[in-house]
């Protein structure tokens, strides 16, 4: 079966359409046994991360008992364990760093390739990429002294303002909360979309676009009706790793969200503080060791357990659209 | 900058002679030449030694640290740098089953209220550290305001000076020559959320000198009742300004009250809220590490917090002092029990210690047996309390009411011998301050002006002394390691 354009190139070799030619014996034998053995110690090394959490985690439930689920409190150092906050931290600054930065990464990609005079374009996607690689800590320190001072004493109130106080603008503005952590990690991720969805617009065939405009099509009815829908596969497979890097995102984090405070216990205010699963165990790490510490590792496990399901659902919609095209 | 910081303590000395030590120390060397050795680290154990916990300590011990990898390039490779979180954590990095921390600092004693749950005769408490925690304020003042007279497009501008003039002071030149002051209520109502403006009456109440002229609308205006020539007509009034004084405190840029606090564990908040037991015990009846309720965002330390008082206008917090100038900020006047209103200088600090010292010693009957002034050691932890070990809120005239000691606790027993005598070394360096010996200005407590701190009153060196000699029944620093 041939394969389409319209693959994402992490499902190559998955049904077995390239394997059709065996090693051959002999000579190769060598290099075969090599590429077992890397792949055996991949897998024993995930395999021995995985059971080394788990070990660990054990009495952290038991320390924390079932009330980690049910509880709506999380205080680390007076012991009150409940993860609801952690995890509701953790999916909405995600989920509205998304909101801002796939719209903004996407089209950024497209005016790179379309819009942007073609002499710019090579400066303006290596401009893209080094916004990618900046470390995390950079994008903290940057968040917390430029985007906090500003939100705290101008964009927050301006926003409260406008809204006359009514949930969810209402509540104190300290500055640092959900907003700013959102704000961060919505710059940090969308370098992360623009590229990768650059190269997929990249290579869509000339032969769509120039018959869709020769039939009388406008430039934007190309790029929604066109362009769009034959990348959707490999945007949605830009977002995965997008939402990846802002479901682990620790240290700008850390340094950015305000903490579980008891005047936002749950963050669900535009302005509160709050923390998040992986931001909480880098803030807490110093007591590892102790009683206490194996929570963290059952914070980890639950962090694991998000991003595997949040990766399996964009890895089913992806396999969903091709079979589509197919 | 730094001469105001030299104190003279030789008062201290008479007024605390009767600081009983407990202890009596365990080197078999004389002071002279255990101190002389405490200087280089023969053999570099492995692995190197780690230490850390309460923020509190942080610029003392960093301070120390890096004067002590100077001696030697082995007293570097055996102690890595201070890991600075809280007090909660150096304590847990000590006495957890596998210590990660072999020295670890903690403002609050080992085992207080039960927290720790621990066996404290196994461990050794030292006082190396003597500050103030200063309460920091992000304040900025308007330069003028604007009063719009009503049903006209008149408006009337006030250039806020102390006299309406160029020539006279602004609030902000006012509030560098007055700093704010408050008492221990007050800042209590701010930090439990009754007070949520700093243009509130109880504020205002002392602070009566920071005051500029503005004009205040003293008569409304009326309207016109009725047309002009007709029967029953009233002409508009228009309305009337008064130049009076006013407090600068209701011109702030954000009126609002934002409270920032230490997330749990903090023994910087354990210092702060023992105080706010004893000045305001109807809102804060017991000290605890616990974050304050009223707080819109807590922090994990303080080098985290003060940047964040920094950074958002109206803003108050609370910090060891020299973080307040390490970032610029104002700290407010406290007022103590004699009734002065005190900042948190070093002079402030060294009277509270030395006031604090002698109620100590007048308590000692309600204390465990074997209790020493400034650091517990074996004790059951149920029968402490705060008057034990506390310094905070002190009756004495010139003393600043929010001061507290810290502590380095180590195990009693140390199995590695090299470890041992690393331990051994850096405290006695950062603990002492040398005199006697050929570099005696190189000893930790002679840095402890500059950073912001009291250095340790000699009586406590020498319990600190007598203290770090229990650490394996005195650790013979004139071997060949």
């Amino acid at each position: 079966m041939a394969t389409t354009q319209f693959d994402s190139p992490a499902d190559h070799g998955v049904s077995g359409a390239g394997r059709e030619r065996k090693f051959s014996t002999g000579s190769d034998r060598p290099y075969r046994y090599s590429l077992y053995a890397v792949v055996s110690l991949i897998g024993a090394v995930v395999f021995y991360f995985v059971y080394v959490l788990i070990k660990n985690s054990i009495p952290g439930w038991q320390f924390a008992g079932w009330s980690i689920f049910t509880s709506t409190t999380w205080s680390f150092g007076d012991s009150k364990f409940g993860v609801l906050p952690l995890v509701l931290g953790t999916i909405l600054t995600t989920f509205f760093a998304l909101l801002f930065a796939v719209p903004v990464g996407v089209g950024a990609a497209l005016s790179i390739v379309y819009l942007i005079p073609r002499r710019l374009q090579l400066a303006v996607s290596s401009l893209v990429e080094l916004l990618a690689v900046v470390p995390s800590i950079v994008y903290g320190v940057w968040g917390a002294l430029v985007m906090a001072t500003f939100l705290g004493n101008k964009g927050e109130p301006w926003l409260k303002n406008l809204a006359h106080g009514v949930w969810p603008f209402n509540g104190s503005t300290p500055g640092y909360g959900m907003t700013l952590g959102s704000v961060v990690l919505a710059v940090m991720v969308m370098p992360i979309i623009t590229a990768l969805s650059r190269d997929v617009i990249v290579g869509v065939p000339k032969e769509l676009t120039e018959g869709a405009l020769s039939l009388g099509a406008t430039r934007g009815q190309v790029i929604r009706k066109v362009i769009l829908p034959s990348c959707k596969t490999g945007i949605v497979g830009a977002v995965t790793l997008a939402t990846g890097r802002a479901l682990g995102e620790t240290i700008a984090l850390a340094t950015l969200l305000g903490g579980v405070t008891q005047q936002s216990p749950l963050p669900v205010r535009a302005f509160a503080t709050g923390s998040t699963l992986a931001a909480e165990i880098a803030l807490d790490f110093g007591a590892i060791t102790g009683k206490a510490g194996n929570v963290l590792f059952a914070l980890a496990l639950i962090l694991m357990v998000i991003v595997g399901a949040v990766t399996y659902f964009a890895r089913s919609i992806i396999r969903r659209n091709q079979r589509q095209f197919q | 900058m730094k001469k105001a910081f030299r104190t003279p303590i030789v008062a201290l000395a008479a007024s605390i002679a009767m600081v009983a030590v407990g202890v009596t120390p365990a080197f078999a060397a004389s002071e002279s030449s255990v101190l002389s050795n405490a200087l280089v680290v023969k053999t570099v154990p492995s692995p190197s030694l780690n230490m850390g916990g309460s923020s509190f300590d942080a610029n003392l011990v960093n301070a120390a640290y890096a004067a002590w990898k100077t001696q030697s390039a082995n007293n570097g490779n055996s102690l890595n740098a201070y890991q600075s979180s809280n007090s909660g954590t150096g304590r847990s990095g000590v006495d957890a089953s596998t210590p990660t921390l072999n020295i670890g600092f903690s403002d609050v004693p080992l085992n207080y209220a039960g927290q720790d749950v621990t066996d404290t005769s196994q461990y050794v408490q030292v006082p190396v550290a003597l500050g103030g925690v200063a309460i920091i304020t992000n304040l900025h003042y308007a330069t003028t305001a604007t009063v719009t007279n009503k049903f006209g497009t008149k408006t009337t501008t006030s250039r806020l000076t102390s006299n309406g003039t160029p020539t006279g002071r602004t609030c902000a030149q006012l509030v560098s020559a007055y700093p704010v002051a408050l008492d221990g209520k007050t800042l209590g109502s701010i930090f439990a959320g009754s007070i949520t403006s700093w243009s509130n009456p109880a504020v205002i109440a002392q602070n009566p000198r920071i005051a500029v002229e503005a004009y205040v609308p003293i008569a409304k205006a009326v309207k016109a009742k009725g047309k002009r020539g007709h029967k029953g007509y009233k002409p508009a009034v228009p309305q009337k300004n008064r130049l009076e004084l006013v407090n600068c405190l209701t011109m702030t840029t954000t009126p609002t009250i934002t409270v920032y606090s230490r997330t749990a564990g903090s023994g910087t908040t354990f210092i702060f809220r023992d105080y706010l037991a004893k000045a305001d015990s109807a809102e804060f009846p017991v000290p605890s590490s616990a974050a304050f309720t009223a707080a819109a965002a807590t922090f994990s330390g303080s080098s985290t917090l003060a940047p964040a008082v920094a950074g958002k206008d109206g803003s108050i917090g609370y910090v060891e002092y020299g973080y307040a100038l390490q970032n610029h900020l104002a700290s407010l006047r406290m007022k103590n029990v004699a009734g002065a209103y005190v900042n948190s200088t070093a002079s402030a600090v060294a009277a509270a210690a030395t006031a604090g010292l002698a109620a100590i010693n007048a308590n000692k009957s309600n204390c465990p047996a074997g209790w020493s002034a400034a650091g517990p050691q074996t004790y059951n932890a149920n029968s402490v309390n705060t008057q034990c070990f506390s310094i905070t809120n002190v009756n004495a005239g010139a003393a600043y009411p929010i001061a507290g000691f810290s502590y380095a606790i180590v195990p009693k027993t140390i199995g590695n011998a090299n470890v041992a005598i690393v331990t051994t070394k850096f405290l006695l360096f950062l603990t002492q301050s040398g005199a006697g010996t050929n570099s005696s200005n190189t000893f930790g407590q002679n840095l402890a002006g500059a950073q912001a701190y009291v250095a340790l009153p000699k009586p406590i060196e020498n319990v600190a002394y007598g203290l770090i000699g229990q650490i394996n029944a005195g650790v013979d620093l004139s071997a060949t390691n």
